[in-house]
């Protein structure tokens, strides 16, 4: 592997030679490798022993209704991912994540493939009326000062 | 068996004396049978009572016709047998025997200067039962005819008896006598007096040791190395300090051991030797001597001698700040027989060498088991040294020069780790955590100036805390260069602001140049924890000034079998930092 770390910056780039070819610009990365990569950078005397931890991994599989859920990774503690070469799509497999959230964008078009159902959702903005009051009570003091209005 | 004290009915006393001792006509006074003892005063009033009558009596040869045998000062305590031997022939002497029996006060015998001395010997105190005290007398330890005390009148009297302290008009030690409590399980006493006319007294008390409860051949046979001689010795990072001795407890575990170890060499009856003088003839007298000039080679625990007459003296070598007699400034011995070395005067080693004194030697307040006093810490007697890595801030040490010393607290961090394979190398970080966030504080310290490639020791900006593990790692980034990452570096030691590095791990020095002001930061542990089995530990140590949160992490990122990272944290406090981390396979 030849993933390069910048453990200042907290850039994980992933070089197009550590993709699995699909087609042409069409590569597939197993978050599996990529764990086990991060985890191996991460214990290295000489790369990131003393940074902080990259990736949060939870290898459950829930076998819920018959359905085996893919286990996560999650990119932590502020890191980014980019994808380096000459590169057009990736496609992550092997585990649910988060690798798109935290894209470094280079042009990549990344197909996180992630699981999805029924999903808790707020209706609406979320923006609650104490919210809004709170809102129009600072946006007052701040252009008319607090002394004004007691 | 009666004792007969000062007070005692006269006519039984004297009666019961003459029957234990016979008088010849010559003044001869022997012992015939019995095992009474009596105060010097019934000597005189024996003496004078035969002297009295008109006939002879029993075994003894006096009557009214002899001259006077006995004078008598001081309510009967100094008691003076007298030479008539020009004009009757008769010349009144106790020998040693009879001495035995005689307690209280003084006798003085024969002609002027050609007399016998016995002096009074009173030691008082407590000691714990079947205490056999020792006298010792110009480097001999007088027979004991006293066994676990003698004459007792009172309850605060342990021991009376009579000292021979000149013979023949020759002074034996300058009158000089040590008492001694060496006792296996007791607490040790040691006390030494100038007996005189009349009678002087020592003290002694002692008492069970709770420190001292391990068997003695046990204790014999624990291999413990002797430490002699002169040695400096940091015992509190500020330095070395001269000391006798280095003592050490291993290859046992406890200070309680080498504390037993030593009494066992000083114990009564004991054959083994203390700077080369017998446990028995022990007496704690030891002197720093301030050496202008000298000769040859001097030897450890060799003889010393100096002096002549009444300034001579005989000791054992116990320290020297060089063996080389030319270039000693200093020499410490342990006084066997006759005075200290007066100024300006030579000491002679066995061996040879020679070394002149300079100003008065100094007496040094020594402690009766030699090491000091243990309480589980050592309160360590004056000059005596310890192997500072043994000594724990509970422990106070003084060096030669009297300056008491506490070692720092030395606190480890240890961390066990447990992983799935023996097979298993975890790597493990910690470092002080930053004030605010959870994580370590990459940037405690600076680069300083002058750190080039090949450099064997790394300077920063800022004076290095005094709780710094001595040794330990030290990253730096190389901002200035474009690092991506922390360079890390083993240091084996530290001063002021300049880290060394450890020569196994960094033969070439530095790997490149670094640029001050980059950030620098010290890791506690930067290495794998390891062990044989699945249990494998790591761990430092510092000398402990304020507690110090902590945070870091445990990883194991083996390709075959990665586990999950460990994160780790807590405070180094007094009893520095314990940690058991257990690694769970991530696949």
């Amino acid at each position: 592997m030849s993933y390069s770390v910048n453990w200042i910056t907290k850039v994980v780039s992933v070089p197009t030679s550590d993709l699995t070819l699909v087609s042409g610009n069409h590569y597939r990365l197993d978050l599996n490798v990529f764990r086990i990569e991060l985890r191996r950078l991460e214990s290295d005397f000489t790369e990131g022993l003393w940074a902080v931890q990259t990736l949060e991994h939870s290898n459950t599989r829930f076998d819920f209704a018959g359905v085996d859920y893919a286990p996560f990774d999650k990119i932590i503690n502020g890191y980014t991912v980019e994808f380096s070469g000459s590169v057009e799509r990736v496609d992550l497999i092997g585990s649910n994540n988060n690798i798109v959230d935290v894209l470094n964008y280079t042009g990549v078009s990344v197909v996180p493939s992630n699981s999805a159902g029924l999903q808790v959702v707020t209706s609406g903005s979320g923006v609650t009326a104490q919210d809004k009051t709170d809102i129009a009570n600072l946006s007052r003091d701040t252009i008319l000062g607090t002394e004004s209005f007691p | 068996m009666t004792i007969y004290d000062r007070n005692a009915d006269a006519n039984t006393a004297v009666t019961a004396f003459l029957t234990q001792f016979k008088v010849a006509a010559a003044g001869g006074i022997t012992y015939v049978a019995g095992s009474h003892t009596y105060h010097v005063w019934w000597l005189h009033r024996a003496l004078q009572k035969i002297v009295w009558d008109f006939t002879i009596s029993g075994d003894d040869e006096l009557n009214l016709s002899k001259p006077n045998p006995s004078t008598s000062e001081a309510l009967g305590t100094i008691i003076s047998l007298l030479d008539h031997t020009t004009d009757f022939s008769t010349n009144y002497l106790i020998d040693d025997t009879v001495a035995s029996y005689l307690f209280g006060g003084s006798i003085v015998q024969g002609a002027s200067g050609s007399e016998d001395k016995y002096y009074g010997l009173k030691v008082l105190g407590q000691a714990v039962a079947g205490t056999e005290l020792q006298v010792v007398q110009n480097a001999v330890t007088l027979t004991s005819h006293w066994s676990t005390g003698k004459n007792q009148t009172d309850s605060n009297t342990l021991l009376r008896i009579l000292v021979k302290t000149m013979t023949g008009g020759s002074e034996i030690d300058n009158s000089l006598v040590v008492v001694k409590a060496h006792e296996w399980q007791d607490t040790n006493a040691i006390w030494e007096t100038t007996l005189g006319l009349g009678e002087s007294v020592a003290a002694i008390n002692t008492s069970a040791d709770p420190q001292n409860t391990s068997v003695l051949g046990t204790v014999q046979g624990y291999g413990i190395t002797k430490s002699e001689g002169y040695n400096l010795i940091d015992i509190d990072g500020n330095g070395n300090k001269a000391f006798m001795g280095e003592w050490s407890y291993s290859p046992q575990t406890s200070k309680k051991a080498l504390y037993e170890y030593v009494k066992a060499i000083l114990v009564r009856g004991s054959s083994d030797t203390l700077f080369g003088v017998d446990g028995d003839l022990w007496t704690g007298r030891v002197y720093d001597n301030t050496i202008a000039s000298g000769s040859g080679t001097w030897v450890q625990n060799e003889t010393l001698s100096w002096g002549a007459g009444a300034t001579a003296g005989t000791g054992h070598l116990m320290a020297a700040d060089t063996l080389t007699g030319g270039s000693t400034a200093r020499l410490l011995l342990h006084l066997d027989t006759g005075v200290f070395p007066e100024a300006a005067s030579t000491i002679t080693g066995g061996g040879g060498a020679t070394g002149v004194v300079s100003g008065v030697s100094v007496k040094l307040s020594t402690f009766p088991t030699h090491l000091g006093q243990f309480t589980g810490a050592w309160i360590g007697a004056f000059g005596i040294g310890f192997a500072s890595g043994e000594l724990t801030n509970a422990d106070s040490v003084k060096d030669l020069d009297g300056n008491t010393l506490s070692p720092p607290n030395n606190v480890n961090i240890i961390i066990t780790v447990e992983t799935g394979l023996a097979g298993d190398d975890p790597h493990v970080f910690l470092a002080e955590k930053d004030a605010v966030l959870n994580a370590p504080d990459y940037t405690t310290n600076t680069v300083g100036a002058g750190n080039s490639s090949s450099d064997p020791d790394f300077v920063v900006t800022t004076a290095i805390a005094s709780d710094t593990p001595q040794d330990g790692w030290f990253g730096v980034l190389d901002t200035t260069g474009g690092g991506v990452s922390y360079e890390f570096y083993h240091y084996s030691s530290w001063s002021g602001s300049t880290y060394t590095l450890d020569i196994t791990d960094h033969a070439g020095g530095l790997d490149k140049n670094y640029t001050s002001g980059d950030p620098v930061f010290i890791a506690l542990l930067y290495a794998s924890a390891v062990g044989g089995g699945t249990t494998k530990a790591i761990s430092n140590s510092l000398i402990y000034t304020s507690d110090i949160d902590v945070v870091g992490w445990v990883r194991h990122g083996d390709p075959a079998n990665p586990d999950k990272p460990v994160l780790i944290s807590g405070t180094i406090g007094t009893a520095g930092l314990t940690l058991t981390v257990v690694l769970d396979d991530e696949s």
